[in-house]
């Protein structure tokens, strides 16, 4: 009878852990998801093209808003993706303490995938989007309205996902 | 080539680990099969992991980036100590750092002079077998010699959080405490599978627990310092899940220290001592398990895997399975003769422990609850420090009162009314200090008032039995006064700093947080705070805000604070360090944060505390520490 309620209770609780392994923790889904886009504010670049708040509003395609920097290595792990994704939807660069030239050295040698640049300079447009590193992707339909929210860099994988949830709107 | 070599050590490790673990098998087939006793194969398995340890932190050194775990935890800008380090600031350096350490605790225990042989041997059975499966654990999940192909230019930096002269040793003796209770679980699976005689266990045992037990509260001590200072939140303990698994064996090692007291004095509760031995390293295991399987959300970032989280619950289950299974199998080995009176020494180690094992628990529901939420109703769920700061002080309370009255009662049988009138004085000494300290905490919240007399008491009542004992023997020299009442006195005495420390910092704290001019003055406590500017410093592999702020007290200078945050170019990561103004009564701690971009008068982010008795916190920790030491040598010394 002991060794009864030995082996269930190890079963029980292995079988919590063993559930607990298939899961991942630092999925946390964003406030942000089937809301507006948040208010933000950046600064003009030298070299790009700008872009507001109003600019994401008003045009009606499906767009990608993307959190990026000349400093970030996963940054450019994701790069040829984004070039991919730049070929069927516009994409918004948002770099985050990041200067003109840096951006402009790295753009011209791997390609620019973006329609419009605006400097993050004090962070806080990241902090009105949640943003809590870098990179991390917006998808954004018609409306103005958050789909998706992708943290970390886009790999290949992600990329027919990003394309089956864009290809649904 | 180093790297090949390294992974033929590992291998040769797991060869004779095994021969250990097969031995009583070999041996029944033929007398001749092996030549190694398990002393001997103790020793050849200690050298080969050295030296693929060795081989490893050679690799580091070189920075040899064909090596996978190389490429993504050093840099060829890294300064030589971070490298070093490197070897066990990720997932697979650190197992083969734990798998040393085991190795190096068989080592020591085959080379000890134990009188009883039997024990000795079964021990080392266990022990090699255990060393055998973190092996194969090692070899098959996480391989630090994995080549990349092709080798890597550059490697992608230790994390910035690592680099840190707090993380040189911290790893390090946290393992030498965790695992050192691996030969604390051999010695007691050993009695219970092969029934060895009796009580002789105990005194076996008692050195390793009091050693563990030591180098893990030195370990969870330097960890506490790291996050306090180089977090920049300004606290030394956020409850943390990686924080949570290294003091759920600390509490059950700290009740096992004071159970072995009783079990080698009056041969009693033997059998608890052996459950507690199990759970100690049961639990040690469970908080590798959360740590490295990446189950729990934490602020320590390991990389997951889930393979090797399925190995690690494995090897959990198998080693609470064998030991709760011989432990409820031995049945009534052992004699039942467990009467104990609640008023005596052995009835308040007694309580100590149930309180000791309640804490215990109730943390560890608290640290696995998100797991299981996540599991049954598929929520996020977090459970934070309301929580385990809620249940911590109803649990505290009685544990302290049985250290202040503890100490005093008789083995045996010792009598309520007897023991008030024993303690008048020291009960009138008692009176005075709680109305000298509500004097002085005049204005703070109750709750601290009642910590700060607790612990008060803790430390009068510690310092009157020394010198009480003291003075029963005038001629007793400071060299020869017994080492029994040193190590309880500086341990109990180091307790009650660090909960006045504790509470100090966690209750009492005052915090700062605004947009800061040049030249704007921030009052907190008696200082005043004068921003200077912020400078760009550069360092060995980082870029710096380096943050001037100079601190008055009463108009006069004091110090100059630097605070900074820095920017590691190679791995796109930020750390805030700290800049601390220690003093006896309590630390000014200043972060910097961001610019305030918004107003174009360079004002920026500064978070400024006033942490009451901090200090007190870290004396109260080497205290700790230093008592188990001394306990520790006095084990020793009975020995020889």
């Amino acid at each position: 009878m002991k060794y009864f309620f030995l082996v269930i209770s190890l079963v029980i609780i292995s079988f919590f852990f063993y559930k607990g392994l298939e899961k991942d923790p630092s999925i946390i889904p964003s406030n942000l998801i089937e809301k507006e886009i948040p208010d933000f504010k950046l600064n003009k670049t030298k070299l790009f093209p700008f872009f507001k708040k109003l600019d994401l509003l008003e045009s009606k395609d499906l767009k990608i808003v993307n959190f990026f920097a000349s400093w970030c290595p996963p940054c450019k792990v994701e790069h040829p993706n984004l070039i991919k994704l730049s070929e069927k939807f516009p994409i918004y660069g948002i770099a985050k303490k990041d200067s003109d030239n840096k951006i402009y050295n790295w753009l011209k040698k791997s390609g620019n995938p973006f329609k419009a640049i605006g400097l993050d300079n004090d962070g806080s447009a990241s902090i009105n989007w949640g943003v809590y590193g870098l990179p991390e992707t917006f998808l954004i339909n018609g409306d103005g309205k958050i789909l998706y929210k992708h943290v970390g860099p886009i790999t290949k994988k992600d990329l027919s996902k990003i394309f089956k949830i864009l290809a649904r709107e | 080539m180093i790297a090949e070599l390294g992974i033929f050590f590992l291998i040769l490790t797991l060869v004779f680990s095994s021969f250990g673990f097969l031995q009583p098998i070999l041996s029944n087939i033929s007398k001749n099969v092996l030549l190694f006793s398990q002393e001997k194969l103790s020793v050849l398995i200690f050298t080969f992991t050295l030296l693929s340890f060795f081989c490893l932190a050679y690799s580091f050194l070189v920075s040899d980036f064909s090596l996978n775990v190389v490429v993504n935890n050093s840099n060829t800008q890294l300064p030589i100590i971070y490298k070093i380090t490197g070897v066990w600031g990720n997932h697979e350096g650190s197992i083969l750092l734990w798998l040393l350490v085991m190795t190096f605790f068989g080592f020591l225990f085959s080379i000890q002079n134990i009188k009883n042989k039997d024990i000795k041997t079964k021990t080392l059975y266990v022990q090699n077998t255990l060393i055998f499966l973190i092996g194969l654990f090692i070899v098959l999940t996480s391989n630090p010699f994995e080549r990349s192909f092709p080798p890597e230019i550059e490697g992608s930096d230790l994390n910035p959080l690592l680099q840190d002269p707090g993380l040189i040793i911290h790893p390090p003796l946290l393992y030498l405490g965790y695992v050192g209770f691996s030969i604390v679980y051999s010695i007691s699976l050993a009695v219970l599978l092969f029934k060895i005689k009796k009580d002789d266990f105990v005194n076996v045992l008692r050195p390793w627990v009091f050693a563990s037990w030591t180098f893990l509260t030195l370990g969870i001590g330097l960890g506490s310092w790291w996050a306090y200072y180089e977090l920049g939140w300004g606290g030394f303990w956020f409850w943390d899940p990686v924080e949570n698994a290294s003091l759920l064996p600390w509490l059950t090692a700290s009740a096992l220290l004071h159970t072995i007291l009783i079990s080698s004095k009056r041969k009693l509760l033997l059998k608890w001592t052996l459950l507690l031995s199990i759970i100690t390293f049961t639990l040690s295991l469970l908080g590798t398990f959360l740590v490295r399987s990446g189950v729990l959300i934490s602020v320590h970032a390991f990389a997951n895997d889930p393979s090797r989280g399925l190995f690690i619950l494995l090897l959990l289950i198998l080693v609470t399975g064998a030991g709760l299974f011989f432990y409820i199998k031995s049945g009534s080995f052992f004699p039942k003769k467990n009467n104990i009176n609640l008023i005596s020494k052995e009835g308040a180690i007694s309580l100590n422990n149930i309180f000791m094992l309640t804490l215990s628990f109730t943390i560890l529901l608290g640290t696995v609850y998100p797991l299981f939420s996540g599991v049954i109703f598929n929520t996020k769920i977090s459970v934070g420090a309301p929580f385990f700061n809620s249940i911590l002080a109803p649990i505290i309370f009685p544990l302290v009162i049985g250290m202040i009255f503890g100490p005093f009662l008789k083995w045996g049988n010792d009598d309520f009314f007897n023991l008030i009138n024993r303690l008048k004085i020291l009960l009138f000494i008692f009176f005075i200090v709680a109305l000298f300290v509500w004097y002085l905490n005049f204005g703070g919240p109750i709750l601290s008032i009642i910590f700060f007399i607790f612990s008060s008491w803790i430390i009068t009542s510690s310092l009157f039995e020394f010198t009480k004992f003291i003075s029963l023997k005038p001629k007793l020299t400071f060299k020869k006064v017994p080492l029994k009442n040193l190590s309880q006195l500086t341990a109990h005495i180091g307790i009650g700093l660090l909960i006045i420390g504790a509470t100090g910092t966690s209750i009492l704290k005052k915090e700062k947080i605004q947009f800061q001019d040049p030249n704007q003055i921030i009052s907190i406590s008696k200082f005043d705070v004068k921003f200077m500017g912020v400078n760009n410093v550069e360092g060995p592999n980082y870029i710096s805000e380096m943050g001037e702020f100079k601190i008055y007290k009463k108009g006069e200078y004091l110090k100059s604070l630097y605070p900074e945050r820095r920017f590691y170019n190679s791995s796109d990561q930020i750390t805030t360090e700290a800049a601390i103004y220690s003093t006896i009564f309590g630390d000014l701690y200043i972060a910097i944060g961001d610019k305030n971009s918004l107003n174009d008068n360079q004002s920026w982010t500064t978070r400024i505390w006033y942490n009451p008795f901090t200090l007190w916190i870290w004396i109260g920790v080497f205290l700790l520490s230093l008592g188990g030491a001394i306990s520790l040598i006095k084990t020793l010394r009975i020995k020889n």
